[in-house]
């Protein structure tokens, strides 16, 4: 008898199954995954908003449950596998026989043990040519795949997944201050939640630490995301708002720059969205004069990029920019007047 | 190790080869009876006994006969009659003289004494010789006056009865049907097979005159063979999986079984299930067991060992057709 034959067919046959097994598990996981990140998008989409970790969680955990069952738990015995290479080659309990003659457990019959190991050693050696000429099993990955890329579209295309305390009750009373602002942009509103979506995901960000105000001449300084600008979005009551924006408030020096000389950022956004708008609403080939508006240096000044774009390269017809653009000026419009 | 493989290769394949012999043999004397002949031989071979039904004239008794004939056996014969005794077949203590014509009760051994009997329709001894078989079929033993006395072996009861004559007849109660391996049902031959058995036995009783085939010897030799066929857990598992299916109280017995059966089949059965599947695997030519020997043996090894409910007996419920439909349930669950 020779067991190695037997034995490399069984482990041969063990292996093949185990990848089967985490396979199929992660066939399943994928559909669990697919099918879950479509319903979350459609719920967060239309519905009600999903977070995050919520939707992490839903959607990869049991996949990741299974495939970890499938990795630790779905290894066959060789006992197993000698019945499964049974059925597959039509060997007729044989290979379970050898094996359980190979393992002393037929000691009774030593004669007929010595022949059904040798039997199967040989019918092993043919059989393993055949197990590896085997097509695998294929699972098709198209339609979950699919799914899934369709449930990323529809959680993605909603700010709140990505910002999850927009939703909250501080969220709500910006909106209402926002409801209550006129729109200098004469835009529509723009949603608090939207807009910090969109800065979050695609920041206007060019340094990594904020500092003092520079001077015009030193050239392009980096546009920060001002967290005064997000605290602002997150208030919890018009009050708060109201400080928030005096905080931010821009002041204009006599040479026609704004200066915020109170924030860690160049927030330079108000006046230069108005001053869009109604670049906008010229035509856009004609620009108003800039030496009567002090705010038009805000729009094209020195280093100018081109049209619409200011010294410290923020750009007006840039639409995320005029969203944060527009979601400050709103806090701010909430303010009283400053009395000077 | 090389000659080990080898001497057992040649131990099995002889095996194999006489037992082919044996049922080409058999095959010539017996038309058209081919797969009651594999039945027979294979319960003959697993040590069990054989009960035979079948109507007049489909050569029971001449099966019988060729098989003691084939494997150099002694045979004897018992025709059942309602006013048999028992000790007309285990035997009984006679006055006997020594050569001092001293008179003293000895034991005068009856045709029970014999390695194969043949027990002619069976199903017309009373109940009280019937039973008088129980003892010889189960322990391969007579006790008579306290005294018992060892049959020789190997020991084979093979009972025919008739199916239809039901007047003066008693029904074989289920111990004693339980001691049978198998209740093989002999159905006439096809038009070709008896076309056939006019050129072998029109003028001649071939059945007489068959030459043997295997001596005693080589007789213990096949029955030590069948002995050592492996037997891998999956197969034993399987075996009692089956006998439980045919078992109605069982959780897990199909709907057949709780439909039609009363019982279902005992622990004896799965013991004669096992000894009959390793013999069918050795005229099979495989050294171990498989499924498919038990889902080939099933049928005639369980057939008198359930017990129909009274509304499927009246209902003309065919105990073939609902075993066959839990072998076929069985066979796929397994």
């Amino acid at each position: 008898m020779n067991p190695s034959a037997l034995d490399h067919l069984l482990r041969a046959v063990r292996n093949r199954s185990w990848r089967a097994v985490i396979a199929r598990q992660s066939h399943r996981g994928l559909w669990w995954a697919g099918a879950s990140i479509l319903g979350l998008g459609i719920v967060h989409r239309w519905l009600w908003p999903v977070s995050l970790p919520v939707a992490l969680a839903v959607s990869l955990v049991p996949g990741v449950a299974l495939l970890a069952w499938a990795t630790l738990r779905g290894r066959p015995s060789l006992r197993q596998c000698a019945r499964a290479a049974d059925a597959l080659f039509g060997g007729q309990e044989l290979l379970v026989s050898a094996y359980e003659v190979s393992r002393g457990e037929q000691q009774h019959a030593a004669a007929a043990g010595t022949l059904v190991g040798a039997r199967a050693a040989t019918a092993a050696a043919q059989w393993r040519e055949r197990l590896s000429s085997l097509p695998g099993v294929r699972h098709r990955m198209t339609l979950p795949v699919s799914l899934a890329c369709a449930g990323v579209f529809l959680l993605a295309n909603s700010g709140a997944l990505l910002e999850p305390s927009s939703r909250t009750p501080a969220a709500s009373s910006v909106q209402a201050v926002d409801a209550t602002a006129p729109s200098l942009t004469g835009a529509q509103p723009l949603a608090p939640e939207l807009a910090a979506a969109e800065l979050r995901a695609r920041p206007m960000v060019r340094g990594d630490a904020p500092g003092p105000p520079e001077d015009d001449a030193a050239g392009p300084t980096p546009l920060l995301l001002p967290d005064v600008l997000q605290r602002g979005i997150n208030v919890s009551s018009q009050q708060e708002a109201g400080q928030l924006a005096t905080a931010a408030r821009p002041r204009i020096r006599p040479d026609g720059v704004t200066e915020l000389p109170e924030m860690d950022v160049r927030l330079i956004v108000v006046d230069a969205v108005q001053t869009a708008a109604q670049l906008v609403a010229g035509g856009g080939g004609s620009e108003p004069d800039r030496t009567a508006d002090p705010r038009a240096a805000l729009v094209a000044g020195p280093g100018s990029r081109g049209v619409g774009t200011d010294p410290n390269g923020f750009n007006v017809f840039d639409p995320a920019q005029r969203r944060y653009a527009a979601v400050y000026f709103r806090a701010q419009a909430a303010l009283p007047e400053e009395t000077p | 190790m090389t000659l080990s493989v080898e001497r057992a290769e040649a131990q099995f394949q002889g095996v194999h080869d006489d037992l082919e012999r044996l049922r080409r043999a058999l095959n010539s004397v017996i038309v058209g009876q081919d797969e009651l002949i594999d039945e027979l031989l294979t319960a003959v071979f697993s040590g069990g006994h054989v009960l035979l039904e079948g109507l007049p004239g489909l050569g029971k008794t001449h099966l019988a006969k060729a098989l003691a004939r084939c494997l150099s056996l002694q045979l004897a014969r018992i025709q059942c009659t309602p006013d048999l005794m028992p000790s007309d077949i285990t035997g009984s203590e006679i006055l006997l003289q020594d050569e001092r014509r001293t008179e003293q009760l000895g034991f005068r051994p009856g045709p029970i004494f014999a390695s194969m009997v043949l027990v002619d329709e069976i199903n017309r001894a009373t109940p009280k010789t019937q039973s008088a078989l129980l003892e010889a079929m189960q322990e391969q033993q007579v006790t008579y006056a306290g005294v018992q006395h060892p049959l020789p072996q190997p020991f084979w009861v093979l009972a025919t009865q008739n199916p239809i004559e039901l007047e003066g007849t008693y029904p074989l109660p289920e111990a004693q049907l339980d001691r049978f391996a198998m209740k093989l049902k002999v159905s006439y031959p096809s038009a070709e097979a008896l076309t056939r058995l006019i050129d072998v036995a029109l003028d001649a009783e071939p059945a007489d005159h068959v030459p043997a085939q295997l001596d005693a010897a080589r007789v213990q030799d096949v029955l030590g063979c069948a002995r050592a066929v492996v037997m891998s857990m999956p197969v034993k598992q399987a075996a009692v999986r089956l006998i439980t299916a045919t078992q109605p109280e069982d959780d897990d017995a199909p709907t057949e079984a709780r439909e039609h059966f009363r019982y279902g089949a005992s622990p004896r059965a799965l013991q004669a299930l096992l000894r009959c599947a390793r013999v069918h695997a050795l005229l099979s030519g495989r050294a171990h067991l498989a499924i498919d020997d038990l889902a080939a043996v099933a049928k005639p090894v369980l057939r008198h060992r359930v017990l129909l409910r009274v509304d499927s007996e009246i209902g003309g419920t065919d105990v073939d057709q609902v075993l066959e439909d839990i072998i076929r349930q069985w066979h796929a669950s397994v």
